[in-house]
């Protein structure tokens, strides 16, 4: 590049009349620069161009005249090569030499003594007695050839020592982080006078000693800044990352691609946006900052995963679980979410055809790749970030449970109803309003201590990392402590050999208070507990809920007597390693062959007291399970990459790789301990073990071609052949092909002329993909054990479980994107996307005569849609050196459709009908009754259709079919309520830097879900005498007089297990994620410290979120998540439902401070 | 160039390497077994498969009866006892006459049964390929055409003309439709599987394998066949053979036959094997009432399905019959309930250590009575039973037909055994529905429920008329 600007600049030279004095100067100076630190062949090759530049330039230059230099120089040197008397001078004048090193190898090598010489003296020495001659111009010694003829021969006389002396500037660049960055280029303004920082972030630059001088600093991914030197020798510069990153490289599946080549739709998330925020791990981090990708959390509790979906939920059957790829290997969440947030680089979701269909049968359902820091060449950087605070439950979250007084109120009135007279507790209420809430949230302390150290030669870099994350659960006596840490090394052992491993440790400890589900878990208990109920006896101790003649039915326990006695711990170890090699074999071909293994040691143990009313049993029992998994995998890859006649690039990867997981599982359990001192198996009675193994395997050729054409249009096309033993006989392998084409219009001249256009690529890409999720040993028939005994001895009998599917297969995902990434105004990037998931051969439960002896078949036979549109833009609104502030904005609209549910399926049903997927819907709607208001006497007496045994105050119901019956909810008058599926789901984003201050604040938020709150079916359990909520108290049905707000029933209300549309609310909300205040100090003040860079921050985390919500996490329901199993609850026909109504915490709100140096 | 080419050459060679140290593991690879289960392809090898597979039809054919799906169509739905206490909807739908074909107790009964004779048909489509012991396999394959013939007898009885599936379900894609066979032909393929069961079976077994169906079983159970499909004599050949084969006797008392511990005793035919701790019966569990004293029922968690003994059982008792005391107690609130499978060392519910009968010796001795008609030998082997009942005997000058009086004797003898609805099935069915409809009445006051002839066969369940399309509903339904 370098040879080819300077050969057209001398062109333009001679063919332009007005020869810019400065210009051609510059270009000497810079040539000047680049010999210093170029390559020989540098030297070699452009000799011939120089020559003739030289020639042309020198002549002008002499008309300036001649200047002096004051510069002094001192050495001593026996028979030293010139070269070497050269690069002393260099060094002790800031001038440099320029010379052809053919004419020095024809010198010989000199005795040198000088003593404060002047520069002219001191080049007179050398080249006393040698064939060369000497020309300065400005501060580069340009030497040529004695015989050579040139009109410059008297110049040689000139005064030199008259110029003012250059002036050396020193400076160093970082990161917003203060991370140094290397590679810098640091150029003084209008000159091409510059250098580039070293791997410490250093530069040193030798100037003209002009007023007003100014560099101009600029890194590929940042933003150029300008700096006025003045009488500053020192300068520190700090680069905030471009907002286009045009030139960013992005991580994609087995490489990286410029974001400026890529076809596909990718967002990147970068450690920035994750670290100084107090997360556990990436994702709870990720949630509103990118489009496309859903983040809920279904618990808060610290330590659990959340249910990530990318671009919707494409599978009935089948999981929805993204792909996680650490560092290049292909894992789980639990793997991913092992790695220190900390030392996460950057997080990229690749969404389409184009940047999924690599990962053929798993990429479906899009792939998250983790890519964590690796080591860096230089002096060891030490960093050190520390971050401690508190996490509180928002208040405003809690579910608004009722006072003593209103309980009291409400079942007076209920007994008034039933004409029963009011229980006892009732009439002898003594005033007691406990506020159960209050007492199972606490403050819960947070601290984050991490240690990285980084550094090493051109031949060896490493990098070491520690964390340590303690975040206590708000809810009592629960926490997550996690200790990782990372190991990275890599050895170049020549140009074209290198060697890596790394090595990724994590351990994880996951405290719980409580069963995770039910009455019995401590949210259930203090949100359906009697507030007259005392939580403590006089004696201080806690009292017995069950002993107050209140609670009816289920005996309940205090949630602070089950905190105090629940003991339940998971303990998860994970192992991340990886070694490769990387050989070049020739320029551009690149094999890189690496074998992996990912072990994880997860054991949990629960040790449930013998509680009376516990809820789930009144019996002690202990479950201890350990599962281990191993997941190896080997990757060979060969790449070239090759650039022809600068216009066509091209890089294609072929690839072949071996995956095998295997897991064991073994589970230990004893109940009916005799009492809660000895805690394991041996004390209590009625022992039972199981164990459960299995395993898959994947073989995978993989190719990709990229394609670039005058960096104006792009293509991608890869395809992968993916084996696995997961699939039928008949169908073991499967093609994913996909292909994208771009266009980067910018390039173009007429976008150029335009002015303001940065950038502008359109792209659209098509492929298949496949969703493996379809568990190890579905398509295999298979039989299981089932005790029999003869003459009273037991046997086993081995009986089918599964006909098994030879044919079964991945569910394929067919996707089209079709996106563009406008940039504008140097200010403003817009990335648009349309997508369209369709999965065919979409995994059912096909019903099959239950005759065969089996009743379901799983068969590849619907198919459904998931489309919608992805925007993000993100502005510089204000781009200043003290001042700026950008704005950022995503948002995605999901649509979701049923297209085909097979055969003999015209829905599914879920809970008796209480769920409904239907074709040309979407999964999972609710079916309830729908509550078109409350029954009057009125209506009664107008005879309006009612369930038996209403009266006016209860629900009103709508007759759909108009027969004069209210049927139930999964009859004829069931009503399908709507997508549970947000519609719209958002972040917004903002940061405002004055000085050293940087503030910023993320929003995240969702629109357009209404789910089946399962909580609800609780309240109207009020048979049991359990607390409710303020909207089924304020306004309420009193009496015909006082009918109250027209939507809330009577006290007593009859709707008991029923499934009514009450029970449905909106999940929309709006959440302030985080905001985070941020000082970095000033170099003054770190050089006094002996640092490189301190920063403080404060961070609050989900400070506020603006919902309807009624109370605890909007995005804990997802109804086919039975994680940790169902609740048993009655129907209205004395059938049970399973499912999971347990109320939950709401999001906790955590307050951090931090602060983070580099030594 | 020297440098690249070293390099270029140790690469692939690294690369061959590598791939040829994969290919060769490649070919098992992708064929991953699992553990967690059997693998249906490694199974059926050797006589221990085969075994253990007629083990599991018979774990299968207990589980008709444990998971009380079949208990609530053959026992509850008849004028024995009735659904009260607790029972589910749909449970009280079945038993009143009032379910529809998507009623799950119909649904479970027929899956179960299904489910039950693809495993006998796997044993007995893939027990001759077997390299083994000839007469094991006979026998092995008797067993489980004996376990399909009862399924199917059931099934017959309670839904009429079922499908006749007789070869193992391997692969489920594709056309899974089976025609309804007619009750003539499903019971040619019963006799069919008794008769080569009552040949290939021994007559009795010792030690570990006292349980498993005899010739004399199978001999009985044809006899039962051909007494339910109308053919008298033939029943009555058979069952003369199980009679003079002299293995069988009636117990001295009544009562034995319930103790926990007597199992398979001189009486008994075939019985569903009980074993606890962990391969318990679950009948008493289910049937005790709530109010049952705990230390009768440590359990105590006995409210399930429990089936209440109607009036009209309890005034067939007559005085004296030792059988009432053997079968039927009251609870504190005089409420009455079935005690035949009483365990009072059942410490967990479901686990207790009674047999459940299936075919008895005073079965054979009424069904052949039966099946010879009004006669002196007849009588005979009718007071045999009466005798061990301390009443006294009956001859042809007792009042009542001769059917009435057979039909009386078994409902007090095999209460709560699941015979009653078929028994009724062998009057005339205007008769059937009149004693139904007396019951009903009674048992169901004021509830104006009646059954005609349409309720004498129960709905072929949603579950196969919506996947099998050419299954034809029974009339009414």
């Amino acid at each position: 590049m370098f040879v080819a600007s300077l050969a057209k600049k001398a062109k333009n030279c001679r063919s332009n009349k007005f020869f810019n004095q400065n210009q051609i100067k510059t270009m000497i100076l810079t040539v000047g620069y680049q010999n210093k630190s170029g390559t020989n062949s540098l030297r070699a090759k452009t000799w011939l161009i120089m020559k003739l530049t030289i020639v042309f330039l020198l002549f002008f230059t002499f008309q300036v005249g001649a200047r002096g230099y004051a510069q002094k120089v001192t050495m001593s040197k026996k028979h030293a090569l010139l070269s070497d008397v050269f690069k002393a001078i260099e060094q002790q004048t800031g001038f440099l030499f320029f010379y052809d090193e053919a004419l020095l190898q024809k010198t010989e090598p000199i005795d040198i003594t000088l003593s404060d010489a002047t520069l002219k003296e001191a080049l007179s020495v050398c080249l006393k007695d040698q064939p060369l001659t000497y020309t300065i111009v400005e501060n580069t010694i340009v030497i040529q050839a004695k015989t050579t003829f040139s009109p410059l021969q008297s110049n040689l006389t000139m005064e030199i020592d008259r110029y003012p002396p250059p002036v050396t500037i020193h400076g160093r660049v970082v990161n917003k982080r203060g991370e140094p960055l290397q590679n810098v280029s640091v150029i003084i303004a209008g000159t091409k006078i510059g250098t580039t920082t070293n791997n410490e972030g250093r530069f040193t630059l030798t100037a003209p000693a002009i007023t007003n001088l100014v560099l101009e600093i600029s890194s590929v991914g940042f933003q150029k800044k300008t700096v006025k030197v003045g009488s500053l020798t020192e300068i520190n510069v700090t680069l905030d990352e471009a907002v286009t990153g045009l030139n960013d490289v992005v991580v994609v599946g087995y490489g990286t691609q410029r974001k400026r080549d890529l076809t596909g739709s990718v967002s990147t998330v970068t450690n920035d946006q994750i670290e100084s925020r107090p997360v556990s791990s990436f994702e709870d981090a990720l949630a509103g900052l990118a489009p496309g990708i859903d983040v809920p959390p279904r618990s808060a509790r610290p330590g659990n995963l959340s249910s990530i979906s990318i671009r919707g939920i494409g599978s009935i059957t089948a999981g929805y679980d993204p792909l996680f790829v650490v560092d290049g290997f292909a894992t789980d969440a639990g793997n991913a979410n092992s790695i220190s947030p900390l030392d996460i680089k950057s997080v990229e979701i690749l969404k389409d055809a184009s940047a999924t269909a690599i990962y053929g049968s798993r990429g479906a359902n899009g792939v998250i790749i983790i890519t964590t820091k690796s080591g860096r060449a230089g002096k060891t950087q030490l960093d050190v970030s520390v971050s401690t605070g508190f996490a509180k439950a928002p208040k405003n979250e809690f579910y608004k449970s009722l006072n003593g007084a209103q309980y009291v109120e409400w079942y007076k009135e209920k007994a008034a109803f039933a004409g029963t007279p009011p229980p006892n507790w009732v009439t002898n209420w003594d005033g007691t309003s406990t506020k159960w809430q209050d007492l199972i949230y606490r403050t819960a302390p947070f601290q984050n201590y991490a240690v990285s150290a980084s550094g090493g030669t051109d031949k060896l870099t490493f990098l070491l990392s520690g964390n340590y994350i303690d975040q206590d659960d708000i809810l009592l006596k629960a926490g997550f402590k996690k200790y990782t840490s990372l190991a990275r090394l890599e050895y170049k052992a020549n140009k074209r050999i290198s060697l890596g491993i790394n090595l990724a440790p994590g351990y994880t400890v996951q405290t719980l208070s409580a069963p995770d589900n039910d009455e019995a878990s401590l949210t259930g208990a203090a949100v359906f507990l009697p507030p007259i109920i005392p939580a403590y006896n006089k004696d201080g101790s806690f009292s017995d809920p069950n002993s107050f003649g209140v609670i009816a039915s289920v005996p309940m326990a205090n949630p602070l007597t089950i905190a105090s006695l629940y003991k339940g711990t998971n303990k998860t170890t994970y192992l991340l390693s990886n070694i490769y090699a990387q050989i070049e074999i020739i320029d551009g071909l690149k094999l890189r062959s690496s074998f992996g293994a990912n072990l994880t040691n997860a054991s949990d143990n629960t040790f449930q007291p013998a509680l009376n009313g516990l809820g789930l049993s009144s019996a002690t029992s202990l479950n201890l399970s350990s599962a281990q998994t191993v997941n190896w995998l080997n990757e060979n890859t060969l790449t070239y990459t090759k650039t022809i006649h600068s216009d066509h690039k091209i890089d294609f990867l072929v690839g072949y790789t071996t995956q095998k997981v295997t897991s064991n599982f073994l589970s230990g359990n004893a109940n009916t301990f005799a009492n809660n001192l000895g805690q394991t198996l041996g004390f209590g009675n009625t022992i039972t073990a199981s164990s459960d193994a299995t395993s898959n395997t994947l073989i995978s050729y993989l190719s990709r071609l990229n394609y670039v054409y005058k960096d104006k249009y792009l293509l991608t096309a890869t395809i992968r052949r993916d084996g696995s033993s997961r699939f039928g006989v008949n169908n073991q392998y499967g093609v994913f092909p996909s292909v994208a084409l771009g266009w980067n219009m910018g390039n173009e001249s007429f976008i150029k002329n335009l002015g303001f256009v940065d950038n502008a690529k359109i792209r659209g890409s098509y492929g298949t993909t496949g969703n493996n999720q379809i568990g190890d040993f579905t398509s295999q028939g298979s039989l299981t054990t089932r005790l029999q005994s003869f003459g009273n001895q037991a046997t086993l009998g081995y009986v089918p479980v599964a006909s098994g599917n030879p044919n079964l297969s991945w569910e394929k995902s067919l996707k089209t994107d079709i996106g563009a990434d406008i940039g504008l105004f140097e200010r403003l990037n817009i990335v648009l996307d349309y997508f369209s998931n369709r999965t065919n051969g979409m995994l059912l439960e096909v019903n099959v005569p239950p005759s065969t002896g089996y009743s379901t078949n799983l068969e590849n036979i619907g198919s459904m849609r998931n489309w919608g549109y992805e925007a993000s833009a993100n502005l510089s609104l204000i781009k200043g050196n003290d001042f700026s502030w950008d704005i950022g904005f995503n948002a995605t609209h999901l649509n979701q459709k049923v297209l085909n549910l097979g055969p003999n399926t015209g829905e599914i049903q879920q809970f008796f009908g209480a769920l409904i997927t239907k074709v040309g819907g979407t999964l999972e709607q609710a079916n309830a009754n729908n509550v078109i208001g409350i029954l009057s006497q009125k209506d009664i007496d107008n005879g309006i259709a009612k369930k038996p045994g209403d009266i006016a105050g209860d629900y009103k119901f709508q007759d759909v079919n108009k027969d004069g019956i209210i049927s139930a909810y999964n009859g004829p008058d069931g009503v399908l309520q709507g997508s549970n599926l947000p519609k719209w789901i958002y972040g917004a984003s903002t940061r405002v830097t004055y000085k050293n201050w940087a503030l910023s604040a993320l929003l995240q938020g969702q629109a357009g879900a209404n789910v089946f709150d399962f909580v609800y079916q609780l309240y109207s359990l009020h048979i049991f005498n359990w607390n409710l909520d303020h909207f089924l108290y304020d306004g309420r049905y009193i009496s015909a007089s006082d009918p109250g707000n027209g939507h809330t029933p009577r006290a007593g209300f009859n709707d008991v297990g029923a499934v009514s549309s009450w029970e449905m609310q909106s999940t929309d909300f709006l959440r302030i994620r985080n905001v985070n205040l941020a000082y970095n100090f000033s170099k003054k003040i770190t050089d006094r410290l002996f640092i490189n860079g301190l920063k403080a921050f404060i961070s609050i985390e989900n400070l506020y979120t603006f919902t309807k919500f009624r109370g605890g996490n909007p995005q804990a329901i997802r109804y086919n998540i039975g994680g940790a199993g169902g609740v048993v609850r009655l129907v209205g026909d004395g059938r049970t439902l399973s499912l999971n109504s347990t109320p939950t915490a709401p999001i906790p709100r955590v307050f951090t401070f931090g602060i983070n140096f580099s030594l | 160039m020297k440098f690249i080419d070293i390099y270029k050459v140790r690469a692939i060679i690294l690369l061959f390497l590598l791939f040829s140290i994969i290919d060769s593991c490649k070919k098992s690879f992708l064929q991953q077994v699992p553990t967690d289960v059997i693998p249906t392809v490694a199974f059926y090898k050797t006589a221990e498969d085969l075994t253990g597979a007629v083990n599991g039809a018979y774990a299968y054919q207990r589980s008709i009866y444990s998971n009380y799906f079949l208990y609530n169509i053959e026992e509850i739905r008849s004028d024995n006892t009735s659904n009260k206490l607790g029972a589910q909807a749909e449970q009280r739908a079945a038993d009143n006459f009032q379910a529809d074909q998507g009623n799950y107790i119909f649904g479970n009964d027929w899956a179960e049964s299904y489910t039950c004779i693809n495993l006998c048909n796997a044993i007995i489509n893939r027990g001759p390929s077997i390299n083994m012991d000839n007469t094991l396999r006979d026998r092995l394959i008797g067993e489980a055409k004996f376990i399909r013939a009862q399924t199917y007898f059931c099934l017959v009885q309670d839904y009429g003309g079922v499908p006749l599936r007789l070869t193992e379900s391997t692969s489920l894609s594709g056309d899974n439709t089976l025609a309804r066979a007619s009750v003539p032909d499903v019971y040619n393929s019963i006799v069919g599987d008794l008769v080569f069961a009552a040949t290939a079976l021994p007559k009795n077994y010792t030690g570990s394998d006292v349980g498993r169906a005899t010739s004399g079983a199978a001999l009985g159970l044809l006899g039962k066949a051909y007494l339910q499909e109308g053919k008298k004599d033939s029943a009555a050949f058979y069952l003369q053979q199980v009679v003079r084969s002299n293995e069988y006797q009636l117990l001295p008392k009544y009562a034995d036959l319930w103790a926990p511990a007597n199992k398979n005793t001189a009486e008994s035919l075939f019985e569903l094997q009980y074993f606890p701790p962990k391969d318990g019966s679950p009948f008493w569990n289910n049937q005790a009432t709530p109010a049952v004293p705990t230390n009768l029922v440590p359990g105590g968690t006995n409210t399930a399905f429990p089936s209440v003994p109607t009036q009209d059982l309890l005034d067939a008792y007559e005085p004296g019959d030792l059988r009432f005391p053997a079968s039927v107690a009251f609870d504190v609130n005089g409420r009455p309930y079935s005690i035949k499978f009483r365990d009072t060392t059942e410490l967990t519910g479901g686990q207790a250590r009674n047999n459940f009968p299936i075919l008895r010796y005073s079965d054979i001795l009424l069904s052949l009575a039966e099946a010879l008609g009004e006669s002196t030998q007849a009588y005979a082997l009718i007071n045999q039973v009466r005798e061990r009942a301390g009443l006294s005997d009956i001859s042809a000058a007792t009042p009542g037909t001769f059917f009435d009086k057979i039909q009386h004797e078994r409902q007090v003898e095999f209460a709560f055994e699941c015979q009653r609805w078929h028994d009724l099935l062998r009057l005339p069915s205007s008769q059937a529905i009149s004693i139904m409809n007396a019951d009903l009445a009674r048992d169901l006051t004021g509830q104006n429920i009646s059954i005609d002839q349409h309720d004498l066969l129960c709905p072929i369940p949603v579950t196969e008329t919506q996947t099998n399309s050419l299954v034809v509903q029974n009339p009414g339904y």
